[in-house]
């Protein structure tokens, strides 16, 4: 229950001071998708002190996230959201960002022990004293803070305001109520008294009452844990919760006024936008009033996330484009979904607007070997059609 | 299935399902051109909501009158700022049952209690309202949450949604936001907020005093808590229709049966006939917005994307968002960055 230490200050493995079996889960844009290795999440301290949250890859071994923790920047705590699953989360207080875990413990009943471990680890590290099994009472008294509950050190400190960083603690994990039930997290049930509004800080943007109509920012977290749905986006470690959001960049593109310019563009997106009131309104400027408009934009966030979370598959093999777009969208990856409607027509050609673009592959003789090769997911190719654009 | 609009069928084939689940209201948009247009979905006539931004009684004197107030916030008050009014039958309070419709169910309420002339509440309303009277605050709430009509009008606000989206996720975040209405009822000021018992008194009005000097301080106190939580707010105001006001002021003055000199009402009527012209855009406005609100982008998204991708501007515009979304590698970095 305490955790094991190591008096030699190594930082090898069995000086975790816990360690438990978990996954990751990757954020994409409002979902949440378990990612199936199987892993390992772990608290070090390292010989200056600091101290580290980690998961690591247990088959490859592979450290895949290692954080430097301060005390009160973070939060660990149960989704109750996800009642299918025993999935938890690392809060960054000083930011929205999120890392989600879900259990691999076989048995369930040391799940609250280890939230509260953890937490009591991420802000209210072991001095580097006590590494060295120093006797001294300091140590002693670090020892027994480090491994007491919430509701006991509450009562040890009497109250709000009179341990900083703690009751800020509290505070956050309070910020929802009433509908906050979290009250297993950190295994103290007589938190919710401690609420007052002075300590409520709004960890995400606000979207119901702008004007800017600003997506939702919660995360939604997909209930069926373990069942590994799509691939996880991000290809660089670190980065998390990458998310590639198309409205950021595409309104106010150069590029929609080069659209727009050809008729036969302006002709084909105009059938798909909202009526417009007066009979003569300038059609390209209602496109381009659409694009800038906040609720389109809101669409495109949404449209990029959920593309991102492998769900639109089924949706976007109706609208007849390549094969290549097609598994991208059912692998969740908008780069590669964005380079194969880059690879649609041979480059040079011209837009008919009527013909589909699979259509148009088969009849054009040099597309087919291209669509194979790129089915091959031949690299080498692949980078020729890179130097080809 | 419309094979012209692939995207529709199945957008409609999610949409409906959540729809028709018992109960289900969707997430709308708190946004006076919403509530405007919801509160005439209703059948009710003469109303108006409008944004206020500051309490300052300059602000909003050409708005007046003002028949209520609605204070939107993310936070939820524990201690009820008053006496709990739990014997008055004449008031009409519901509590609040179903998340997703607080912001509805804020502004029915203020509606229900209104007797002004500028507003009709229309047949809808009026039943309802017929109905629930002898109903206790708990009943009304189901009584609403059951309300076919006020619901289809309510949902025909919500957002095409792509895909469907966990219940409990939603209500999660949604529980956050809280709506009350503040108004004047019978001489007094009452706060109604349907998570507690009933109605609130804050306070008395009296006779020759304008019921926004009695609220103003009250809500000036709660801005000024939720700014230093950095909690945000909103608040709204609800109004007779400002079209119909200056047109009436149009019509006395050029029937002449105004004290102010010739010269002065032609200007007067000047100014009234801007004021007009500027309510009617706004409407206009509102409309377009709410037709985009309610509008399923995604054929026209990939109709864009195509055409993007056909002209080879594509990946430029994903790599820069892509360079917006991705945090930094380093963690610190990380840490102080907000994705979003």
């Amino acid at each position: 229950m305490f955790g094991r230490q190591s008096g030699l200050g190594s930082s090898s493995n069995s000086s975790n001071l816990v360690e438990f079996r978990a996954g990751r889960m990757n954020m994409v844009g409002k979902m949440v998708h378990p990612d199936p290795r199987k892993g390992l999440v772990y608290m070090t301290q390292s010989d200056d002190g600091l101290m580290h949250f980690c998961w690591k890859d247990r088959t490859s071994g592979k450290v895949e996230d290692d954080l430097i923790v301060f005390p009160d920047d973070f939060e660990y705590k149960r989704v109750d959201q996800c009642k299918t699953g025993r999935v938890y989360v690392l809060k960054f207080k000083s930011s929205t960002r999120r890392m989600f875990f879900w259990m691999q413990e076989p048995k369930t009943d040391k799940d609250d022990e280890q939230c509260r471990r953890i937490n009591e680890l991420l802000n209210n590290p072991p001095s580097a004293h006590q590494r060295g099994g120093g006797g001294s009472n300091d140590g002693d008294l670090q020892y027994m803070l480090n491994n007491m509950s919430q509701q006991q050190l509450m009562q040890l400190f009497g109250g709000v305001g009179q341990m900083g960083g703690l009751s800020s603690l509290l505070g956050q994990m309070n910020s929802r109520t009433p509908s906050s039930r979290n009250t297993s997290s950190s295994g103290g049930g007589g938190a919710s008294a401690l609420q007052t509004p002075e300590n409520v800080s709004v960890p995400r943007t606000p979207s119901a009452p702008s004007k800017s109509g600003s997506t939702r920012s919660s995360s939604n977290v997909n209930s069926q844990v373990g069942e590994g749905a799509g691939s996880s986006v991000d290809a660089d470690a670190p980065g998390r919760s990458l998310n590639i959001d198309l409205s950021t960049a595409l309104p106010g593109a150069d590029a929609i006024n080069q659209i727009i310019a050809d008729p036969e563009h302006v002709k084909t997106l105009i059938v798909h936008l909202p009526e417009s009131e007066d009979a003569d309104d300038d059609r390209k400027q209602q496109i381009k009033d659409n694009i800038t408009s906040p609720q389109f934009q809101q669409a495109l966030a949404q449209f990029s996330s959920v593309l991102q979370s492998a769900q639109l598959g089924p949706v976007i093999k109706q609208f007849e484009l390549s094969n290549e777009a097609v598994a991208a969208a059912f692998s969740g990856n908008l780069e590669d979904f964005v380079r194969a409607l880059e690879k649609s027509l041979p480059p040079g050609a011209t837009m008919g607007g009527e013909p589909s673009a699979s259509e148009k592959k088969s009849s054009d003789p040099e597309t087919p070997t291209s669509v194979a090769r790129d089915e091959n997911t031949d690299p080498a190719a692949e980078k020729q059609e890179e130097k080809q654009k | 299935m419309d094979t012209d609009n692939p995207g529709q069928a199945t957008v409609e084939a999610v949409t409906a399902k959540g729809a028709t689940a018992a109960n289900n209201w969707c997430l709308i948009e708190s946004d006076p051109g919403v509530f405007t247009e919801m509160i005439s979905g209703f059948g009710c006539t003469g109303a108006q909501v409008e944004e206020i931004w500051s309490m300052n009684a300059d602000a909003f004197r050409h708005l007046e009158p003002i028949h209520g107030l609605i204070f939107l916030f993310k936070w939820l008050d524990n201690m009820p700022a008053g006496r709990v009014v739990t014997d008055r039958s004449d008031i009409f309070f519901a509590r609040q049952v179903v998340t997703n419709a607080c912001a509805t169910q804020a502004l029915i309420c203020l509606l229900l209690n209104l007797q002004h002339e500028d507003i009709d509440l229309g047949p809808i309303l009026s039943e309802l309202k017929i109905f629930c009277q002898d109903l206790c605050p708990e009943s009304r709430g189901q009584c609403l949450a059951k309300e076919e009509k006020i619901r289809k009008v309510h949902n025909s606000f919500a957002r095409p949604e792509l895909f469907v989206v966990e219940d409990s996720a939603d209500s999660e975040d949604v529980d956050c936001y809280h709506f009350v209405g503040f108004m004047p009822i019978k001489g007094k000021l009452y706060e109604l907020d349907g998570m507690k018992e009933g109605p609130i008194e804050l306070g008395e009005i009296g006779q020759q005093q304008n019921w926004l000097d009695v609220v103003r301080p009250i809500i000036e106190e709660r801005m000024k808590r939720y700014s230093v939580g950095e909690i945000h707010f909103n608040l709204m105001a609800l109004v007779s229709d400002r079209q119909r006001c200056y047109e009436r002021q149009i019509q006395m003055l050029v029937e002449l049966s105004s004290p102010l000199s010739y010269a002065d009402c032609q200007a007067e009527i000047a100014t009234l006939i801007y004021f007009v012209k500027l309510e009617k855009e706004k409407k206009r406005r509102y409309r377009k917005e709410n037709n985009r609100r309610r509008h399923n982008y995604l054929p026209f998204i990939v109709e864009l994307l195509k055409q993007l991708g056909e002209t080879g501007q594509l990946m430029a515009i994903c790599d820069k968002a892509k360079d917006r979304s991705c945090p930094s590698k380093s963690n610190k970095d990380a840490m102080d960055q907000q994705p979003q």
